[in-house]
Order: C-alpha cells, then sequence, then structure tokens
C-alpha cells in the first residue's frame, strides 16, 4: 500500500473525470507535483492522447469488494488486526476500476482501493493501486507504463479480489514479501502461442514506495512507545518473469532484484548491530547510536534479490494443486527479510463448492534469526550503570530486526454464490518457532513456540 | 419384420438427431465488416477471449449478446466450449489482471448488424434467422 498525498488524489479525480467522457476534448496537461517522474510521464500521456481529441472507442466501470471477518484464540494481534476480539480489518477491502481503449491498441486501467492505511494501524485509505496507460501493437505483445502490479505472484495481479480465487486468504507467508506491491514504472508482456499452450516473459522497471511495519513489544519511557512504528522506504529495479500456460494449468518463475532505501532525508540502514563487551560475559548490543560502542553500521541502500517458482495445475477430476515458493537475499543487511517461504495447496471442486488444504511456511535465513536471538536474549545485570535503559533497548532493537519462522496449516472452502461472488471459510492454525515479525508480541513476553488459531469467514464479489 | 421396423426406427431418430444438431450448430453465425476474411473457430475463441486482437493486420471489435441470452450461450457452448458462468469468471479474472475488459454487449440482433456493418473491424454473432442477405458471414 502506498502512502499517498492530494497529488495522487488529483490525478485520480483526471483519470475519473476523462474516462467518463464519451469524447475528450482537454488540451490541458494537469500538473504534477511530487509524484515519481513514470507516473507523470504516464498521466502526461493520457493528457496527450486526451488533447488530441481521440474518442474512447469503449470504456467500462467495475468494482470489487471483500467483507471479511478474522478471530485468533490470542490476545495479541496476528498480521496487524487479527486477535481473539475477532476484526473486519484484516481482510476487508473494496476497489473500483476504470477500463478505456482507444482505438483498439491503446488503453487505460485505473483502480482505486480502500483498504487499511500501509502506515497507520487505526486508519483507512483510498489509494490508487493501478493508473496506467497499456499499448498492445500486436496480438502478442503488450507494453505499460504508469502505476502497475509487480509480477512477483501467482496471483499478484489480483489477490485484492477474492471473488477471483477460492482461498479465504492468500497464504501470508508467501504474500508478505514485501508491503507494498505496486511501483510506478514500464513493464513489457511478450507472448508465445500456440494451438494448446503459451509462453509469456514479463519484464518491469519502476520504483515504488512501501511502509515496513515495525512492532514494539516494549517501549522507554520519554523515548520510544510501545506499539507499532513504520519504516518509509523506497525501491527501485526491476525483473522478469517466465509463465507457460497450458490448458487450465500454468507454471511460472520470477527474478527481481531492487535496490532499497530510506525515503526522505539521508537513508541510514544499520546492517547488524555490533556487540559491546563490558566485562567478560557481559555486554550488550549497541542497538541505537545514543548506547556506547563503536558505532552502528549503516549503509545507504540495500539489494533485495527474490526469486519465486509457481504452479496452478489441473490434476483432473475437479482436483487442483496451487504452489509457490519464494527465496530472498539481503546480503547486505541482517536486519532485513532474507527468507525462504512458500505453500502448496490441494483443491477440489464439487460443482458450487471448493474445499482445500493448505500448509505453509516462512523462515528466515541464519542471520536475521541469530541476531534476533542473540540481542533478544541479552541482559546486563544490574550493577551496570543504565541497566534497565539498556536492557530495554535490547528489546526494542531485537524488535527491530525482521524475523521470521513460522508454519501453518489451514482448510477451508469457498462457495460461489455466482460467477462474481463468493462466500469462504476458513481454519488455521499457525505454528510460530523462534519468532515472527507477523505477530504482535504481548509487552514483556515473547511468542516463541506457540500456536495460533484462527478463523476466517468473509464475502466477496466483482461487480 | 419386426427387426425392419426397428431399424427403420432408429434410422429415423438418428436422422431427427442429425437434423437436430444441424439446426444447433446453425442456430449462431458470426458476422463481421467487410474488411475481414472469414475466420476459423480458434481464432474466434481466442479473439473473444481477449487474446487476439488483430486478423491479418485488421484491429478486431469484438461484440457480444447479452450475458445470460440464448443466442450468447448457444455462442459461447458451439465455438468457445465455455458456459456462461466460466466465462464470466474468465473475464472477471482476466480485467483484475489488468488485461482489459469483456467484449461490448448488445442485446438485439439489429443493433449488432448496424454496428457490425458500419465499424470497420467490427465482429458479432446473431441468430441465425436474423441473418440477412448482404452481411459478411465469417463463420457459422
Amino acid at each position: 500500500m502506498i502512502d499517498l498525498g492530494p497529488p495522487s488524489f488529483l490525478c485520480c479525480r483526471r483519470i475519473f473525470t476523462t474516462m467518463k467522457a464519451a469524447s475528450f476534448k482537454t488540451g490541458t496537461c494537469v500538473r504534477l507535483r511530487s509524484l515519481s517522474w513514470l507516473f507523470s510521464l504516464s498521466l502526461s500521456i493520457s493528457a496527450c492522447v486526451v488533447s488530441l481529441e481521440v474518442e474512447a472507442a469503449d470504456y467500462s466501470i467495475s468494482g470489487y469488494g471483500t467483507l471479511g471477518f478474522a478471530q485468533t484464540d490470542k490476545p495479541y494481534a496476528y498480521q496487524r488486526f487479527v486477535d481473539d476480539a475477532g476484526t473486519f480489518r484484516r481482510d476487508s477491502i473494496a476497489g473500483v476500476q476504470i477500463d478505456a481503449v482507444f482505438d483498439g491498441q491503446i488503453g487505460a486501467t485505473a483502480q482505486l482501493r480502500l483498504s487499511p492505511a500501509s502506515d497507520n494501524d487505526a486508519k483507512y485509505r483510498a489509494t490508487l493501486a493501478w493508473a496506467f496507460l497499456s499499448y498492445r501493437p500486436e496480438n502478442d505483445w503488450l507494453f505499460r507504463v504508469g502505476r502497475q502490479r509487480i509480477p512477483l505472484y501467482l496471483y499478484s495481479q489480483n489477490f485484492d479480489v477474492g471473488a477471483t480465487y477460492d482461498f479465504a486468504r492468500l497464504p501470508t507467508e508467501m504474500y508478505s514479501i514485501s508491503p507494498n506491491n505496486e511501483m510506478d514504472g514500464v513493464s513489457f508482456s511478450r507472448t508465445w502461442s500456440r494451438a494448446d499452450d503459451e509462453v509469456v516473459l514479463d519484464g518491469f522497471w519502476g520504483r515504488s514506495k512501501s511502509d515496513v511495519r515495525i512492532w514494539l513489544r516494549d517501549g522507554i519511557a520519554g523515548v520510544q512507545n510501545a506499539g507499532s512504528m513504520f519504516r518509509r522506504l523506497e525501491a527501485d529495479g526491476g525483473g522478469i518473469a517466465l509463465s507457460y500456460r497450458q490448458s487450465d494449468s500454468t507454471f511460472r518463475m520470477s527474478v527481481s532484484r531492487v535496490a532499497i532505501g530510506e525515503r526522505g532525508g539521508n537513508s541510514s540502514i544499520p546492517t547488524t548491530f555490533p556487540f559491546v563487551s563490558i566485562a567478560p560475559g557481559v555486554g550488550f548490543y549497541q542497538v541505537d547510536p545514543s548506547l556506547p560502542g563503536p558505532g552502528i553500521p549503516t549503509i545507504r541502500k540495500f539489494d533485495f534479490t527474490t526469486l519465486t517458482l509457481g504452479a496452478n495445475v489441473n490434476i483432473g477430476s475437479d482436483y487442483r494443486i496451487i504452489s509457490e515458493f519464494a527465496r530472498t537475499n539481503v546480503p547486505e543487511t541482517a536486519l532485513s527479510t532474507q527468507s525462504t517461504r512458500g505453500y502448496a495447496s490441494i483443491l477440489k471442486r464439487i460443482d458450487k463448492w471448493t474445499q482445500y488444504v493448505t500448509i505453509a511456511f516462512l523462515k528466515s535465513q541464519s542471520a536475521p534469526l541469530d541476531l534476533h536471538a542473540s540481542v533478544a536474549s541479552t541482559v546486563v545485570p544490574p550493577f551496570v550503570p543504565n541497566a534497565a535503559l539498556i536492557n530495554a533497548a535490547q528489546r526494542i532493537g531485537a524488535d527491530q530486526v525482521l524475523a521470521f519462522d513460522q508454519r501453518s496449516l489451514a482448510i477451508g472452502t469457498s462457495y460461489a454464490l455466482s460467477p462474481t461472488s463468493k462466500l469462504k471459510a476458513e481454519l488455521m492454525h499457525v505454528r510460530i518457532g523462534q519468532v515472527s515479525s507477523l505477530v504482535d508480541a504481548p509487552p514483556g513476553s515473547n511468542i516463541r513456540n506457540q500456536g495460533i488459531n484462527v478463523i476466517s469467514l468473509s464475502y466477496s464479489v466483482v461487480f | 419384420m419386426i427387426h425392419a421396423r426397428i431399424r427403420s426406427a432408429l434410422l429415423l431418430l438418428a436422422l431427427a438427431s442429425t437434423a437436430a444438431d444441424t439446426r444447433a450448430i446453425d442456430g449462431v453465425v458470426v458476422i463481421g465488416h467487410t474488411n475481414i476474411k472469414r475466420l476459423d473457430a480458434p481464432t474466434l475463441a481466442r479473439i473473444y477471449t481477449g487474446r487476439v486482437i488483430e486478423v491479418d493486420g485488421v484491429a478486431v471489435t469484438a461484440i457480444n449478446a447479452n450475458a445470460g441470452s440464448e443466442v450468447r450461450t448457444r455462442f459461447l457452448q458451439m465455438f468457445l466450449n465455455q458456459d456462461e458462468d466460466k466465462y464470466t469468471a474468465y473475464w472477471t479474472v482476466r480485467r483484475y489482471i489488468g488485461k482489459g475488459a469483456s467484449p461490448r454487449e448488445m442485446g438485439k440482433s439489429s443493433d449488432v448488424i448496424r454496428f457490425v456493418t458500419s465499424t470497420p473491424g467490427a465482429i458479432g454473432y446473431i441468430d441465425a434467422a436474423d441473418l440477412q442477405p448482404g452481411l459478411n458471414v465469417l463463420l457459422r
């Protein structure tokens, strides 16, 4: 989810206004203030198209929504919002999309989405999820410029649209590589079609903004509040995805590489926390520059490489297997999400019902897990000056390491009320190993080796 | 004698069945603007699933009958081997992966004929009973 300021809504209003009109006679380009140059470029192109008085041959408006309820058996939150009180915030979402086609080859798509804010746990926010121009010069080539979805997963493009798949919730273990899945950039798609199958190569390059949520179970009075905090990041880079489709089955793989840094001001990202030895067997980690120590090594940006594999296979008799796997590699800092993750599902369709069983896992590599364990377990004895402060800082430092060690088993069902609406229900058991940044650990405690049961009910529709 | 009658009855049933099949196949006629040549069924299916937007260098614009209409149901069955639910679900996914919207819908055969004859690259389908002389029949 992207934090959009007023300029984005300006763009949104413009697209809505222009697409609603049957003919376009606007010659003035909208001045954009602070969006990325590519997004500006796409809208400028749009304005130019408009200024040429090109009539929209066809346009259509559609919408989607999910009303989802989820509840766990634990008092602390899982996936930001879900606890034993139950919530609609985790899975409820709505959006509206406009598709316009100019002369068959040039099109424009915009999608406005209402969902929980990416930088605030208490707010909902409308964001411009898509705003791109597409150019399809012939059957097998497609080019896009503007805000679009990064093709990381099997369900990258439509994961907000619950009516288009049977899972109550796409496995979070897999679908949490990035908190934001949109970019402002360019992409191409080349298709090689044969009678019974096709190969598609997608490539993209762009820039994205995201807000990484960090949960601090404990604070330090007057210094740092406990609770959620958000790190504002930006990434630029690109990747490719190769898909093979045969009949009713799809196989795909993707590789992407982006450079990530903090946005606004000077980017300074810790690579690790150095250990400060006070006496033999006694010491602490310098998790903040204000603590004594040699200084925290930082970098301005780090490379984030992601490899994904996916398959959605019809194995006959109305059975289907869907599976994805990802490996993220972040060699330059131990605080980020270098991990292995994936899931495997088997689905069985019986008329309008589809039942499924899913197993999923998410495990960080040893560097972040070891750093988290070391920092979290560090306690200096009371005779050390400011021991309480140092110990509290250790817990805060540990919580800033994005570390995951969890797996889950889910059984669920969906019922197709119509081709455009589904009712879904799911029971899931999540098993935490050492730690998981998807869980808001309770104050003064940890979530090691705990189990969380989650029940989810939802209704999804498109119109 | 009895065997002969049974054979005759079976033959009549077979002929009736064949005639019924022929009527079903003839029930929908695909028409196009005069700048489009004849189409084969696979290409037609690709056009109506959004995977083909041009044929022999001509940009095509497909027209659908209204969802749930009898002629559309027969068209989907004959040329796409799909039912309405599958077709709607297909385009729902396709729209939300950013691959465009399903073909524009028109309710009356007369509207389809008017649009197809006046719009270069247009393709539509009508009930065979509504076929008029001079229309460019692409597939039937």
